[in-house]
């Protein structure tokens, strides 16, 4: 390799600011929409639940169980999702709070449970119009 | 590799300050409820060993670091993350050391860091086998630059005073 590595430094900098910039922007100005949102509870990769989150109308808890006897309590209210409770050893997922947007899923990797939000308009099922 | 017993307690030594390291990091609390985001002080460890010697002698020392701090501290899957992360890391240091001919330390750091992030979170969507976990990448690349401009200094720092003591006696 013939290219100074002062020349290298700088094009890897260059690289990271790059990349540093769009990882900002993106958190910034992730669009922070009033909608109405569905939790999707993933257990091991596997569907376990969605909750249509704008048609809670009480906030009220369960508890998931993993095969191997650890368990995170959820709790819902009208809005919003959050682990209140759980016996992983680091509590990520209980002290990320409650979410209310899609920005960031609750992981809890050590129990392989994921609960992340969707705009519940997008997903629907439903044909917009159907012609015959 | 011819490891003579100079070199053998050297590098012993230097997985032993690898230890403490992570050690001392665990006691830190991390103040970002964000799977993956930590300091990475061992590190520091690793970039001197490829600057003083290659990735021949780092790439051991790191191994038996993970195994020892999986043992010590954590449960047996992180070790799958450490491993993936570390291992990436490793490849990514080398490549990037050998491409700045030694020089700019601590970008070498950052770019470890990064790809340490980059494994960790493939291991991630494996176990969990979805792709919810690619919603923390922005957050990961942030992190990695910002820690691993912070170890990387470290390192750079550390050498000026390492370095001379490393050669002075006679190292090859």
């Amino acid at each position: 390799m013939k290219s100074n590595p002062r020349k290298t430094a700088f094009i890897l900098s260059v690289i990271l600011l790059v990349l540093g910039t769009f990882s900002l922007l993106w958190i910034l100005l992730y669009p922070g929409r009033d909608e109405s949102y569905t939790a999707y509870i993933h257990v091991d990769g596997t569907l376990f639940k969605t909750i249509p989150l704008d048609e809670v109308d009480n906030p009220y808890e369960f508890t998931i169980k993993t095969e191997d006897g650890h368990y995170n309590t959820i709790c819902v209210e009208p809005g919003s999702i959050r682990i209140s409770s759980a016996d992983c050893p680091d509590l990520i997922c209980v002290k990320q709070g409650i979410v209310t947007n899609s920005l960031l899923p609750i992981t809890c990797l050590p129990h392989k449970l994921v609960i992340s939000l969707k705009p519940t308009d997008e997903i629907t099922d439903t044909p917009d119009a159907i012609t015959h | 590799m011819k490891l003579s017993t100079h070199k053998l307690t050297i590098l012993a030594l230097f997985t032993t300050i690898a230890l403490g390291l992570y050690w001392v990091e665990s006691l830190l609390p991390v103040p970002v409820p964000i799977p993956g985001i930590k300091l990475g002080l061992a590190n520091i460890v690793t970039l001197i060993i490829l600057k003083n010697f290659s990735i021949r002698e780092a790439f051991p020392v790191l191994m038996i670091r993970i195994l020892i701090t999986t043992f010590l501290f954590s449960q047996f899957i992180s070790m799958f993350y450490s491993l993936s992360g570390g291992i990436l890391c490793m490849l990514s240091m080398h490549l990037i050391h050998r491409l700045l001919k030694g020089h700019f330390l601590f970008l070498t750091g950052v770019f470890g860091a990064l790809f340490h992030n980059l494994g960790q979170l493939c291991v991630a969507m494996l176990l969990t086998s979805s792709l919810a976990p690619l919603t923390y990448l922005p957050f990961l690349i942030l992190s990695g630059i910002i820690t691993g401009l912070f170890t990387g200094l470290c390192a750079h720092y550390a050498q000026k005073y390492l370095g001379r003591f490393l050669h002075s006696q006679s190292i090859q």
